[in-house]
């Protein structure tokens, strides 16, 4: 259990609540929600805080509460297939870059560079637009959107790895550029590219949301939060709530994320300590000098 | 020695002097009960190993550690009277700059990378004397031909990484005497150099000295650069001073076995080709451990079973003048 | 120097050639039979021949190079073609709508600088105190605030509850105010933070030192020593955030119903018209291209460090 502890020591435990309640949330989703997300009663139409629908109903009578719930379902199933697949072919194409080098690592960062140069979303849409406004294009879109980022990332820790001594040696002793390749350069990419999509969890949550705000993510009625924001906006004067809390729960997501980011990256690179610390280093050094 | 009562009081007085700094995991006293005192026109010297102390103890009064270093203060640095520890932050600024210069060690990374030399000499210039830009700017180009920089004027349009090592340190040394301060520090401005560089630098300090008449403490490990440049030595090992004197008494007649091994340690070209080279053996001691006893015992040829007991303090050394001061009760004790 | 401004340059070029290959692959890539979709799309009977015709007048059935080379030739003319859906030529309905597009990016650069320098300064002038910190808790808050949310807030507070600004439509500079805050928020927050970090570090360097044992207090240390030495790492956050705040022009401008080009190019999208969605990525793509290379070279002269090393 020393890697919980250390989790939670890195994490810290109101980054590690938030985080860890929404992944409940999302897990559980369908045994905790109260209604059914798509059920509509039009008699509850736009009702408001009850004991029936704790956070409301919208124009369709829908429940709030589940909506949000299977919204967090469908945010995080998202983020996570994004980051495995965006992941394993970035990590792919940019060690097959980083070990051979030459045109191969010439035409990948090029195509590279072009991702970086045109913001994700710009990419995400055309490929939409191409294919066609579904939950699923959408996540094929943002994949190959964020595809340059693990892909540069993995290049510059394998080109890095492949000048050391220990792989040339390895290459001289016969070893299969395969072997090389899974056995000891894949790991070493793998954990920078974790502490980076870690980081970047946040910023998919948002890619996604922005989607379906346009409409051209996460169809109805299936529930998405982005979706949900912009089809309560008609509503903004009567019930608020109905944009606030999509908006909120959001807002909460990626605050989660991005601390979680955070917190991963700055135990992988400590900064100066901090006052806390500091003022029981002082206590205990008066302790010593008076003992 | 003649004492001559001051009207004014002198320009450095370091009293039970002590410093403490704190890291996330321990804490060290790099400066420990120091005492001395530097009177006008005077040149001291700060001499010691690396990490004895030297610099903390002359850049911790005016503040000037690096950001991140916490440090706690105690005893009293009265310049001209007045204590620096007790200063209000705006009071030591105005006392930075025109009351105390300073000469940094490395001199590329004292300068600013990405600001034209001349401008970081002349906005000193321009607060601490009070002059207008034009006016400062040719007392800039003064001060860059007084420390021998040729060409000043262009010298001022460039950067600092376009210099040399030897004008860069030229160029620090004029931005520490461009407030014309009373006491200039100057902390190893000598060490990034070659050895005839060194040697202008020296000279230059000492025609600067006379000129300008300002008090200067040195910190340095060369003693080259003390016999040359300064009327009192201080030595320090392991946050205290081991040895208080003029440089006659203590270059000739040290009495600390510390100095002795310093001074011997020194390369000399006027010794016998083969004499044997005597180098201190051991390491210093490590500051963050409790340290009882004499701190050079561990280290030291003259070691008595009584030293290791209490750490001394500084005696008068007998048979010389009455302001020389050694920590070494054994030697001390044998002279008389 | 020269050398690598041209090297700079010929990389911008290959980028611009990879993005027009993109934006061209929009039709070829699609699925389906992209003749078909251009009949149907233009309404009335779909018959074979129709089909047939169309795939004539677009040339479907040339050679994949041919119809590139074709295409590019077009785009060089200054023919992007016209949209499925309205028939307009897209040259001109992009240049129709231009201007709020240009308004939004401009004055969410200007909400956005202004943010993130005041936001920045006041942190670093007092580092740790409390302003440091709200501002700091501020940042992280709006760096994970969706645009939209943000949006849809600005609209209930300034326009549904005080009923002060416009939400609607691209008339006057009153209804400029609540778009270009809600684009320029976000990235000024980010730029706050990166200056505040910058200028943290910077003042952490020996050089503040030096400035500080010449008697200078914190306030001006931070301007003239430490400043200077974040101008690269500013211009170039700033020069990525045009590209940032470009980006949200997509999700601001159907929000508060502003005919601009990042509306035109999700409507595109959301309608599959193929033309529009290929002339949108392509000026876009090339937009961003040249601020990078403009940031780059800018931030070359600006850095007396790079400067040097170069002409060395």
């Amino acid at each position: 259990m020393t890697w919980l502890r250390t989790t939670f020591r890195v994490v810290g435990w109101p980054t590690l609540l938030l985080v860890s309640s929404f992944a409940f949330i999302a897990i559980f989703g369908s045994v905790i929600s109260p209604y059914d997300p798509a059920a509509q009663n039009l008699s509850h139409s736009m009702q408001s805080f009850s004991a029936e629908h704790w956070l409301g109903a919208d124009n369709l009578g829908r429940d709030t509460l589940s909506r949000l719930i299977a919204g967090a379902q469908t945010t995080l199933i998202g983020v996570v297939t994004v980051l495995l697949l965006a992941g394993t072919i970035g990590m792919m194409l940019g060690t097959l870059a980083g070990y051979f080098g030459g045109w191969l690592d010439e035409i990948v960062m090029r195509f590279c560079d072009f991702g970086f140069s045109v913001p994700s979303l710009f990419v995400a849409l055309a490929f939409v637009g191409v294919f066609g406004p579904s939950y699923t294009n959408m996540i094929l879109a943002l994949s190959i959107a964020w595809v340059p980022i693990y892909a540069r990332l993995t290049r510059g820790v394998v080109a890095a790895a492949v000048s050391q001594p220990y792989i040339e040696s390895l290459r001289v002793l016969g070893a299969s550029p395969a072997r090389i390749i899974f056995r000891h350069l894949v790991p070493v990419a793998l954990g920078q590219v974790l502490v980076y999509a870690s980081a970047d969890a946040g910023l998919l949550a948002l890619a996604i949301a922005n989607l379906s705000f346009l409409g051209l993510g996460v169809q109805p009625p299936q529930a998405e939060w982005g979706q949900m924001l912009v089809s309560a906006m008609p509503y903004i004067q009567e019930a608020p709530r109905l944009v606030i809390l999509p908006g909120i729960a959001l807002t909460l997501l990626v605050i989660g994320f991005n601390l979680l980011g955070e917190r991963i990256a700055l135990a992988k690179n400590p900064r100066a300590m901090s006052r806390r610390k500091l003022s029981l280093r002082r206590a205990i050094f008066k302790k010593e000098v008076e003992a | 020695m003649i004492r001559t009562t001051h009207p004014a009081p002198p320009p450095l007085e370091v009293d039970g002097f002590s410093v403490t700094l704190h890291t996330p995991n321990v804490s060290v006293r790099p400066v420990d009960r120091v005492t001395y005192s530097v009177e006008a026109g005077e040149v001291l010297a700060v001499v010691g190993e690396s990490g004895s102390g030297k610099t903390i103890l002359n850049m911790a009064p005016l503040d000037l550690l690096p950001v991140g270093v916490d440090a706690d203060m105690a005893g009293s640095v009265r310049f001209e009277g007045r204590d620096l520890l007790k200063m209000t932050a705006s009071e030591l600024e105005a006392v930075r700059g025109s009351g105390i210069g300073v000469v940094f060690q490395d001199p590329l990374s004292a300068l600013n990378p990405v600001r034209k030399v001349g401008r970081q000499l002349t906005e000193g210039i321009e607060r601490n004397l009070r002059l207008t830009p034009a006016q400062s700017e040719s007392r800039a180009a003064e001060l860059l031909a007084l420390v021998g920089l040729p060409d000043p004027k262009s010298r001022m349009q460039q950067y600092p990484h376009e210099l040399s090592g030897g004008q860069r340190q030229r160029v620090g040394i004029a931005m520490g005497i461009s407030g014309e301060p009373r006491l200039l520090i100057a902390d190893e401005p000598t060490t990034a150099l070659d050895v005839t560089v060194q040697a202008q630098i020296v000279e230059l300090l000492k025609d600067l000295q006379k000129r300008m008449g300002m008090a200067i403490v040195i910190i340095t490990h060369d003693f080259g650069v003390v016999s040359g440049l300064a009327d009192k030595v201080a030595v320090m090992y392991a946050g205290r001073l081991s040895e208080l004197g003029s440089v006659r008494d203590v270059l000739v007649g040290p009495a600390h076995p510390y100095t002795r091994g310093l001074l011997q340690s020194v390369p000399s070209l006027t010794v016998p080709m083969d004499t044997k080279f005597v180098g201190l053996p051991g390491q210093p001691p490590n500051l963050a451990h409790r340290i009882d006893g004499c701190a050079f015992a561990p280290r030291c040829a003259e070691v008595r079973a009584d030293c290791r007991g209490h750490r001394p303090g500084l005696l008068s050394v007998p048979r010389s003048s009455p302001g020389h001061l050694a920590a070494c009760p054994v030697v001390v004790n044998q002279n008389i | 120097m020269l050398r690598t401004i041209l090297h700079r340059a010929v990389s911008a070029a290959i980028l611009i050639v990879i993005a027009s290959v993109f934006s061209f692959m929009i039709i070829a890539a699609f699925p389906g039979n992209v003749a078909a979709l251009i009949a149907e799309m233009r309404g009335g009977f779909v018959s074979h021949e129709v089909v047939a015709a169309v795939a004539e007048e677009y040339r479907l059935n040339d050679p994949l190079v041919l119809r590139y080379f074709h295409w590019l030739g077009e785009v060089l003319q200054g023919n992007l073609g016209s949209s499925l859906r309205t028939g307009e030529s897209v040259a001109a309905a992009m240049a129709q709508r231009l201007e709020p597009t240009i308004v939004l990016v401009l004055g969410g650069s200007l909400v956005t600088l202004v943010m993130g320098v005041s936001l920045g300064f006041a942190g670093a002038m007092w580092p740790n105190g409390v302003i440091d910190q709200i501002i700091r808790a501020f940042a992280v808050f709006n760096v994970s605030l969706p645009k939209f949310f943000l949006a849809a807030m600005l609209i209930y507070i300034f326009g549904v509850q005080l009923q002060m600004l416009p939400t609607f439509g691209f008339r006057g500079p009153l209804s400029w105010i609540l778009p270009c805050i809600a684009v320029g928020a976000v990235p000024g927050a980010l730029l706050s933070r990166l200056i505040r970090v910058g200028l943290e570090e910077a003042m952490s360097k020996p050089y503040v030192i030096t400035a500080k044992s010449k008697g200078f207090g914190r306030r001006r240390i931070l301007f003239r020593d430490a400043l200077p030495n974040i101008v690269p790492v500013f211009l170039t956050t700033f020069g990525m955030n045009i590209a940032f705040v470009t980006q949200s022009s997509l999700i601001i401008e159907p929000i508060f119903s502003w005919n601009g080009i990042g509306a035109y190019f999700v409507e595109a999208a959301r309608f599959r018209d193929l033309p529009v969605l290929q002339s949108c990525l392509l000026m876009f793509s090339i937009l961003f291209i040249l601020v990078n290379l403009m940031v780059d070279l800018i931030v070359m002269m600006a850095d007396p460090l790079q400067r040097r090393a170069k002409r060395a």
